[in-house]
């Protein structure tokens, strides 16, 4: 292959000019930079570093260590301190002494001037133990202060060849030595990597010892296959690289991104074939690719293969021989069927499997799906199975699912395409022609189908748009509409529902569907105007189904409201009551909304009858059923009908299927209701039932949490009521206003039961932990500081502590507040004018100029002035609106 | 040139962190009795050996040698000869005994040591007369000599397997009561011996077939363990600095606490960390199960679990339950509450039966012992695996 087409060997990268390898490296993870950091540094310094790089056959190992040379090759510093030694992939070692003669070759080849066959000749007549000594003197002499790297590939069948007594060889030259720095390359991180005493001729049986020679030796980096972004990068640049900027720029685009998701499940994320298959993108002589590919299966390939399925047992190989005649992931029961084997075997026998790196299994639902590691083994073993003329099947499905019917119509009609080309061409154009792009859009639709578009990941949508700009139907397009507008990309949304909504030929539901969802993303973008248009023209579409006209009308009638138009909202309403066919749920919604608009209208009759309605209708969900009931009971409370109340939420409770945050709302209202009633053991029961209600929101048991501790303070139970404000203040996700009542009914209780200090510390806690500090904090603690002595000295370090405490929170303006609110304490007549002087000197002392305290302050010592002066014109310098807060604080009156 | 990212330099230049104190404590043991260091796989043995004969104390002579590369006790002692021979480069008439067995040592010397007819040296005799030569050596020069050998165990095995049938368990006893001769023959010239496995296990491989002499027993056992707590941060923090890791304060005291402070295991999971990447503390402990889950890890902490029934046979089951329960518990526990969870467990034994167990797991490095008597995991790596494996 690389006579007719030497630009890029898929099989010897090394054979490959190194500035092309450079041009279409694809970084991942800066996984290059990274080995080559580590090599210079091994090469530089005293420690080395042994590298393994493991990944499946072409998954570009060879390349990267392709790569590693050419930069070491361009570095000044490194090059001149190492001697490379690149064994060929091909040969084998059986014994340590062996491969060190192959280094020693390698050598020969690289630096004839340095090393030469006649120092190596030497080797052979000591024979294995007696040469093995020689080669390491000679290697380590000649080498001498420099490293010597080796790079080798297939470093699992080496390990095997080499045999447990070879290994431990190697391994302590390396150790002893410090001479040798190894990169190497294996297909699997086989556990017997390292491991000795394997059965021979069988690498993959994994055995108990685990006393492993190179155990933790090498820095181990899976080549993971690429990802869609990778491969798509690797293709671009492929592109490029032979001038074809069309091919690049479709690429870019969204459907050159889907065709290249869709190449990823043929490929397998494999980079050789990646590079392989992009040759029939771009290259106009079909013929003269097909040989050379077929030649790279039979030749390559298909021995290599054979080779790994004789290791498996007869079971295990039958299960691979399924999986590659199956071009979709299997589950245990169908693979079991096929083998006439029982589940449990088979599943045992595909964890091994998976466990050797055959398999992948992906999970499903319930069922785990298992399918080839390796696209190439599926190619390889068609080959196999005496393919005859039968062409390989791989290629013939990229020709579907990359190209067009048109363009390979074109291609074949364009002649020059010989018979063997003909033998590719034509069963793909006929498969295009009957069914069309069927393949390309199944492996498309693969992962994404049945996905919930309101909770998918953000891969799963990428593989939703994909799909979407390749298939362009109508409910792949909403699906993806759908998914952006649940993500938040209201844009992409619009943009794909207005496709559906252009398309000619699109059902009159699915237009339906796409205007009603690109109505709510347009009210999600802020366009009322535009967002009552979408659902107008729901309304207006003939053959729209009634579901979709009734939710539009809805969502119209909702929009109307906020736009204040409560006419057209109830007609809107009114239109869905009317509506032949309108399922229950939209009717009931338009009752209960018109319910309300009836309500804020002061038509409580024609409110309580729509909620009735609801309560009535047949078919309506449990959740408006319950709404109704609830919002009916709420009513019925206001006009007095406290019985007619209670029996609402009383039917929410019992009300089969009810949400639990409205069955939670009809317990707290109807407590509330019965603790009005003089029913507190009625009343504490219902709390209790929403602290029990799983389902209930924070919210809920919040309010009953609080109502019952409120109830059980009445009862005289201070210590439980102290017990529910406590959980109240813990509960996470309690709101912040419920959590300050909670803490406000605890102070007023330490502070009836005359627990000051209780009291005081509950304030500093309040201070430290909640978002909310109310007034009684800030009087408590200047209280505290007031009471605690007199005079600047006795204030001075308080005050500066209790600034620095409010300070700490940013909640100094609470504290400023709080010292105007204390004027009228002040004003008792505690403090004389010193008293007050001073009180005011050490608080504009401690404060300063802090901007957050300048208006209490201010305010302060106007109060003070006047208390001293007794003069209201002392008020009267301060603004209208503080001169009110002043005068409220010291209770006067105003005089104007 | 491609410009490079900033870790240059590798990891440390090969300086060892945190192992001058165990060294130090090597280094006077030495002066008076050869050491026996024994501990976990990749707790950092050979990095010690290695910084020892780097950096040797005042007056030693120091001679490094892997002996997982001997197959025979022949290559054995040529080794031992001819590592000697090199290390009294250029006063090679010290080697007066040898010199007399095998006449004078020349040019480069291959395969075993021969005698003058051209058959193989005794290689007892080997081994005496080079000991016999570097204790005079000792005596003229007034320097000592040191054998560090690593690999000690694969040595013996290597023996063992490689010897006619039924021999290789006779030869590996004569290997190590010659070495154990020599030790006492010629208290001048030192050894240390460790290795990746225990050697306890290949003696009692030996014992089996009647053997019933003490190799070691003359010998200072020496555990390294993980680094001291400070040392195995300060050890991570380089390591991340090394690797262009960056990440918050407690980055590397994280890393070093979570895999319990040995240093292959910090090392290796920085090596992890991409280069330039950033870390939170808080994502680490996640990072760090990642690693432990991961079927095609390197680290192969399965072998813990693995080897209980080579191990401990039939009371692999105790084994099990001992671990379960202390992997279990935050705090070490007695042997009383360890009894109590194995009942509980059902696998049989008595408490005496505990007892044996738990020693041998100590021995084995699997527990430690505080100084209440307590039990718990010698690696937190190892307890946090345990968890995750077996699902506690």
């Amino acid at each position: 292959m690389s006579k007719r087409d030497p630009f890029i060997s898929r099989f010897s990268p090394n054979r490959t000019d190194p500035e092309k390898l450079e041009q279409i490296h694809v970084e991942r993870d800066d996984l290059l930079e990274d080995a080559v950091a580590r090599v210079r540094a091994s090469i530089l310094g005293k420690k080395r570093k042994h590298l393994l790089f493991v990944g499946q056959r072409g998954s570009g190992k060879t390349h990267l260590l392709s790569l590693l040379v050419h930069r070491l090759r361009a570095d000044g510093e490194a090059i001149d301190k190492v001697r490379i030694a690149w064994l060929n992939e091909d040969e084998t070692s059986l014994s340590y002494t062996e491969l060190l003669a192959r280094v020693y070759r390698a050598l020969v080849a690289a630096y004839p001037e340095e090393f030469t066959e006649d120092a190596l000749a030497k080797a052979f007549e000591l024979g294995v133990d007696g040469g093995r000594q020689y080669l390491e003197d000679l290697l380590a002499e000649q080498v001498g202060e420099r490293r010597l790297l080796v790079l080798l590939e297939n470093f699992d069948a080496l390990l095997d060849a080499l045999g447990e007594e070879g290994q431990r060889q190697w391994r302590a030259f390396l150790q002893d030595s410090r001479l040798m720095v190894v990169v190497a390359t294996a297909q699997r991180m086989t556990q017997g990597m390292s491991k000795v005493n394997r059965k021979k001729g069988n690498p993959e049986e994994k055995l108990a010892d685990e006393e492993k020679t190179f155990f933790g030796f090498f820095t181990v980096t899976a080549m993971s296959p690429f990802a869609v972004d990778e491969a798509a990068q690797l293709l671009k640049k492929l592109a490029r690289l032979k001038g074809d900027p069309e091919l690049v720029e479709f690429l870019d685009s969204r459907r050159g991104r889907a065709r290249v998701r869709a190449l990823r499940y043929l490929s397998g994320g494999n980079p050789r074939l990646y590079i392989v298959l992009s040759e029939f993108i771009t290259k106009e002589s079909f013929d003269e690719l097909v040989r050379p590919f077929e030649e790279m299966v039979d030749e390559r390939l298909t021995p290599y293969y054979q080779e790994r399925l004789r290791w498996l047992s007869p079971q295990q190989r039958r299960l691979v021989e399924v999986l590659c005649q199956s071009r979709e992931a299997m589950t245990v029961g169908v693979l079991a069927r096929e083998v006439f084997a029982a589940e449990n075997t088979v599943s045992g026998q595909l964890k091994k499997l998976r466990e050797m790196g055959y398999v992948d299994a992906t999970k499903g639902g319930r069922e785990s799906y298992y399918e080839l590691r390796e696209p190439l083994m599926r190619l390889s073993m068609q080959v196999k199975g005496a393919r005859g003329e039968e062409p390989l099947g791989l290629l013939v499905d990229f020709l579907k699912v990359w190209f067009e019917r048109e363009e390979l119509e074109e291609r074949l009609e364009g002649g020059g395409v010989g018979e063997l080309g003909r033998r590719y061409l034509l069963p793909a154009v006929e498969s295009l022609r009957e069914e069309g792009p069927v393949l390309r859009y199944s492996l498309l639709r693969r992962g994404v189908d049945g996905v919930d578009v309101a909770s998918c990941s953000d891969e799963e949508r990428a593989r939703l748009y994909d799909l979407a700009e390749e298939t362009g139907e109508a409910g792949d397009l909403i699906n993806a509409g759908l998914a952006a507008g649940h993500a938040g990309a209201l844009q992409v949304a619009d943009g794909y529902l207005t496709r559906v909504v252009e398309q000619e030929g699109v059902s009159a539901e699915e237009v339906a569907w796409a205007l009603f969802n690109r109505g709510v993303a347009r009210w999600r973008q802020g366009d009322a105007e535009g967002e009552m248009a979408d659902y107008g023209r729901v309304v207006e579409l003939e053959g729209a189904p009634a579901e979709q006209v009734a939710k539009a009308l809805v969502n119209r009638g909702v929009a109307r409201g906020r736009q204040g138009d409560p006419e057209g909202e109830m007609a809107d309403y009114d239109r869905v009551v009317e509506l032949e066919g309108a399922p229950a749920e939209q009717v009931a919604k338009a009752l209960i909304n018109r319910g309300v608009a009836r309500g804020e209208q002061g038509d409580v009759e024609g409110e309580m009858a729509d909620y009735s309605w609801v309560v009535e209708l047949e078919g309506a969900p449990a959740e408006q059923v319950a709404k109704a009931l609830h919002n009916r009971g709420v009513v019925r409370g206001r006009r007095g009908d406290a019985e007619g109340e209670m029996a609402d939420y009383g039917r929410v409770v019992e009300l089969e299927g009810a949400p639990a945050e409205q069955v939670a709302k009809a317990l707290v209202n109807r407590g509330v209701v019965r603790g009005q009633q003089g029913d507190t053991e009625g009343e504490m029961a219902d709390y209790d039932l929403v602290m029990e209600l799983e389902g209930a929101s924070a919210d809920q048991v919040v309010f009953a949490l609080y109502n019952r501790g409120v109830a059980r303070e009445e009862q005289g139970d201070v210590e439980g009521a102290m017990a529910d404000y406590g959980r109240v203040v813990e509960l996470e996700g309690a709101p912040v206003g419920s959590v300050a009542k909670a803490r406000g009914r605890m102070w007023r209780v330490f502070r009836v039961s005359e627990k000051i200090d209780e009291a005081r510390k509950l304030c500093r806690e309040v201070l430290e932990k909640d978002q909310i500090v109310p007034d009684w904090v800030a009087d408590e603690l200047l209280t505290e500081v007031l009471s605690g002595g007199q005079g600047s000295e006795s204030w001075q370090g308080k005050v500066g502590e209790l600034y620095e405490r409010f300070a700490g929170h940013g909640h100094l303006d609470k504290l400023g507040e709080g010292l105007v609110r204390q004027l009228g304490t002040l004003e008792e007549g505690h403090l004389n004018a010193k008293g007050l002087e001073d009180w005011v000197g050490v608080w504009e002392d401690a404060a300063g100029d802090n901007e957050a305290m300048v208006v209490g302050l201010r305010l302060l010592r106007a109060g003070v002035n006047y208390l001293k002066e007794g003069q209201r014109r002392e008020l009267l310098r301060l603004p209208k609106e503080e001169r009110a807060l002043v005068m409220q604080a010291l209770e006067l009156e105003d005089e104007g | 040139m491609r410009e490079q990212k900033g870790n240059e330099g590798g990891s440390g230049g090969g300086v060892v962190v945190g192992r001058d104190g165990v060294i130090a404590e090597i280094w006077r043991i030495l002066d008076k009795r050869s050491v026996y260091m024994n501990d976990l796989r990749r707790i950092g043995k050979t990095m010690i050996l290695e910084a020892m004969k780097e950096d040797p104390l005042e007056g030693w002579i120091v001679i490094k040698k892997d002996l997982g590369r001997c197959s025979t006790p022949e290559e054995f002692a040529a080794l031992v000869y001819r590592d000697a021979l090199a290390e009294l480069k250029g006063r090679a008439k010290l080697m007066r005994r040898m010199e007399e067995l095998i006449g004078k040592a020349s040019g480069v010397q291959i395969g075993p040591v021969t005698l003058p007819d051209g058959r193989v040296a005794p290689w007892k005799e080997v081994l005496e007369r080079t000991f016999a030569d570097l204790d005079q050596v000792v005596e003229k020069t007034g320097r000592r000599v040191v054998f560090l050998w690593d690999e000690v165990p694969f040595l013996l095995d290597n023996v063992i397997k490689n010897a006619d049938d039924g021999d290789g368990q006779k030869l590996a006893m004569q290997v190590l009561d010659a070495i154990r001769s020599l030790r006492q023959d010629y208290p001048r010239v030192k050894m240390v011996l460790t290795g990746s496995i225990g050697l306890h296990h290949i003696l009692a491989q030996l014992r089996e077939v009647d053997y019933i002499n003490s190799p070691l027993n003359d010998m200072k056992p020496v555990a390294p363990g993980p680094l001291a707590a400070a040392d195995g941060v300060a050890f991570a923090a380089q390591m991340l600095q090394a690797r262009g890791v960056e990440g918050d304060d407690g980055c590397a005291e994280e890393i070093a606490t979570l895999v319990g402070h040995v240093p292959f295991y910090i090392e290796s999971f920085v090596d992890g960390l991409r280069t330039g990447e950033e870390i939170r503390r808080e994502d680490l402990e996640g990072r760090l199960a990642e690693r432990l889950t991961d079927e095609d890890d390197d680290w192969d902490l399965p072998h813990y679990a693995a080897r209980l029934h080579r191990y401990f046979g039939q009371k692999e089951k105790m084994a099990l339950a001992v671990l379960d329960h202390l992997a279990r518990e935050e705090a070490p526990a007695s042997n009383g509450e360890i009894f109590e969870a194995v009942k509980a467990a059902e696998v049989g034994g008595d408490l005496e039966d505990l007892r044996k167990l738990l020693k041998l797991l100590h021995r084995d490095h699997y527990l430690e012992k505080d100084r209440d008597g307590r039990w718990a995991f010698r690696l937190a790596i190892v307890r946090r695996w345990w968890r995750l494996d077996r699902g506690l």
